[in-house]
């Protein structure tokens, strides 16, 4: 009887310990929208963050979305607790962290670098949170350039009157486009490198890892360029309802993500540093004036409009002051 | 009846000599197809795989070619140096399970990857040994004087002291297995002075300064090993080829000097993707690429459990300036 009783007893312990190690890992699911799909870049880094999820004791369930629109209603609709989408849809979630990419705000890595990793301090955890949503994590998807048909356009002027391949439901762009004097040519993803390269626009903007893919170069041979002066910054951001995971996840979660910004990046630098030097228009200092002016005029307005969430803005000219304590916007109070 | 044997005997001879001849024809050939060719493939690849297995696999074949009295001595010494680096990505294998075991507490698997380590250790040790007898073979033992090198000589040269380096450090990981003569480090730290140290990248003068990190008592009196290394880096960079910083790694690892070489790690990096490989040497580059990644692994696995990044770009619990990052953060 006696050795039934700890025979019973380890049994008993055994079952629990095992029962205890299973309620330490809880499933969740996560859309992930990576225009390659499962075997794009976006869905490595996410099952990255599902490995080290794991360490965290939630085990992710990843599904592929090469379709953005239909990863974001899916995780409207509730199918997955997060979703790895672009900034651009995460600001209809969390409305501060979305604007991170706003126009002409962060002109170089190492100040998005800086503005992620301020924004991953768990001191400022409600700037990641807005009613039920919360940003887990921001990652670069690299900067976004203009790329002309015609390099005599280099100056931010020139656009006037000029036909621009915009994405209609980018906002940002629109009113830049607005705002330069500029007139639309409506594109989607799928249809803008088209738009561009056929010449029935002037002027586009992407990512220098999406040039060669779409075979852009087409578009900017033989007279064209890339300005090299970042309209924004794109980036991958993993949002998620807060109520899904437990106290604090979103503090660990931001820390680790900050902490990618270098493999996140590696792609893109590599990508920049394959196209040709020719291809690069260095827009001289006084120019860039101009862009960064203009761009100033776009942010303020699409905050005035509420697009862009005003501490982001705030934060942002922080920190572009820090790293440039002379520049004349440290001077005024305007963002 | 005496006829015939005296013609099956003169057949027979007149065969075996041809056979000599064409043995020796064809080693001759392969040397020289291996320093025209086959050396110069293998440095612009950057598959270490692909050369230490063929490293591993052409070695003897080259080497037998000796027996027939053809001088294969480069070309030997060109497959060992790959070899060796099979033996020695073996050893950073189990090093790093090793590492794991002992994060766990496992301490009987930690003993075992331990053991291994240590017999890839010696493995490599007697593979960069071997190749560099042949430099010495080829070269001439050192007796103080630079030897007459001709210019398509010199890179024969450098891998023959490099290996002789490689072959010391290996042998002292495996507790002596490999019984590399001591002397080795005073050869490599003579040899280097014989090549101009910016035409090879900063090697030569990078060779010199491990030694004397790695020697006791060998730093002569007014040299600065850790500035001579800086230096040798600096030459490295600008060319493209970046062998000096896996010598300055290698000796900070064995300093232990953790937070320097982490230092040194992300410089690699950086550096890596501001300045472009030299094409012609890529191998040279994924040779020195391995070696900081690998230290930066170890890292890895012994804070994390698991290994870094592949660019070996970070590293885990980095220290943030708070102060700014509280300036910033101020009233938001």
């Amino acid at each position: 009887m006696k050795k039934f009783l700890i025979l019973s007893v380890i049994i008993l312990g055994t079952w629990m310990s095992v029962g205890v190690g299973a309620a330490e890992t809880v499933d969740r699911s996560m859309c992930v929208f990576d225009p390659s799909g499962a075997h794009g870049d976006v869905f490595k880094a996410a099952q990255r963050y599902q490995a080290q999820a794991l360490t965290w004791g939630i085990r992710l369930d990843l599904k592929a979305y090469t379709d953005e629109v239909v990863a974001n209603s899916d995780f409207k609709a509730g199918k997955c607790n997060m979703a790895f989408l672009t900034s651009l849809r995460v600001r209809s979630y969390v409305h501060e962290s979305g604007s991170i990419e706003a126009i002409g705000a962060l002109p170089s890595y190492d100040l998005l670098r800086k503005t992620i990793e301020a924004l991953s301090n768990p001191k400022v955890r409600e700037l990641n949170t807005d009613g039920d949503y919360e940003t887990m994590a921001m990652f670069p998807g690299g900067a976004v350039y203009l790329l002309l048909r015609d390099k005599n356009l280099k100056d931010i002027k020139d656009l006037a009157g000029r036909k621009i391949a915009t994405l209609t439901y980018d906002q940002a762009a629109t009113t830049m486009v607005d705002i330069v004097g500029a007139s639309m040519v409506p594109a989607e993803i799928a249809t803008f490198a088209g738009i561009f390269n056929n010449g029935r626009a002037d002027a586009c903007y992407s990512p220098a890892i999406g040039i060669k893919p779409l075979e852009l170069m087409k578009g900017i041979s033989p007279n064209g360029g890339i300005v090299r002066f970042p309209i924004g910054q794109l980036t991958f951001q993993i949002v998620a309802r807060h109520k899904d995971f437990a106290e604090g996840f979103g503090n660990t979660s931001r820390a680790w993500a900050a902490t990618q910004f270098d493999a996140m990046l590696s792609l893109t630098k590599k990508a920049e540093q394959e196209i040709p030097a020719k291809f690069w228009i260095e827009v001289p200092k006084d120019l860039q004036k101009n862009y960064f002016e203009k761009f100033r005029e776009v942010r303020i307005r699409l905050r005035d409009k509420k697009v862009y969430h005003p501490t982001i803005l705030k934060l942002m000219k922080r920190v572009r002051c820090s790293a440039d304590k002379e520049a004349a916007e440290c001077a005024d109070n305007l963002e | 009846m005496n006829k015939r044997i005296l013609f099956f005997v003169t057949i027979v001879t007149i065969t075996l000599a041809n056979c000599s001849i064409v043995y020796r024809v064809t080693g001759k050939t392969l040397n020289s197809y291996a320093q025209d060719h086959l050396v110069p493939h293998y440095l612009a690849s950057d598959d270490l795989d692909a050369i230490c297995t063929g490293g591993t696999a052409l070695g003897p074949l080259v080497a037998s070619f000796e027996r027939t009295g053809a001088s294969v001595e480069l070309a030997t010494m060109v497959a060992q140096m790959g070899a060796g680096m099979c033996a020695e990505r073996q050893a950073q294998e189990a090093e790093l399970l090793y590492i794991a075991a002992v994060r766990k507490g496992k301490g009987e698997e930690a003993l075992d990857n331990q053991a291994r380590q240590i017999r890839y250790h010696g493995i490599a040790a007697k593979r960069y040994g071997d190749a560099h007898s042949r430099f010495l073979q080829y070269f001439g033992e050192w007796n103080g004087k630079c030897p007459s090198i001709s210019e398509d000589e010199e890179l024969y040269y450098l891998v023959g002291l490099s290996s002789g380096l490689l072959a010391i450090l290996h042998d002292f990981a495996s507790q002596g297995y490999a019984g590399i003569t001591r002397d080795v480090p005073s050869v490599v730290a003579g040899g280097s002075k014989c090549l101009d140290s910016k035409k090879w990248w900063g090697a030569p003068l990078a060779l010199e300064a491990v030694v004397w990190l790695s020697v006791p008592g060998a730093t002569p009196e007014g040299k600065d090993a850790n500035k001579q290394m800086e230096e040798a880096v600096k030459q490295g960079d600008q060319a493209g080829v970046r062998l000096a910083r896996a010598f300055q790694i290698q000796a900070a690892a064995g300093k232990g000097d953790v937070e320097k070489i982490k230092k040194l790690i992300l410089e690699h990096s950086k550096v890596l993707s501001q300045i472009p490989a030299k094409k012609e040497y890529r191998f040279l580059e994924a040779f020195a690429e391995n070696l900081s990644r690998h230290e930066s692994d170890k890292i890895w696995m012994k804070e994390t459990g698991h290994r870094g990044p592949i660019y070996f770009s970070s590293f885990p619990g980095k220290k943030k300036n708070n102060k700014e990052e509280d300036d910033l953060l101020k009233d938001l």
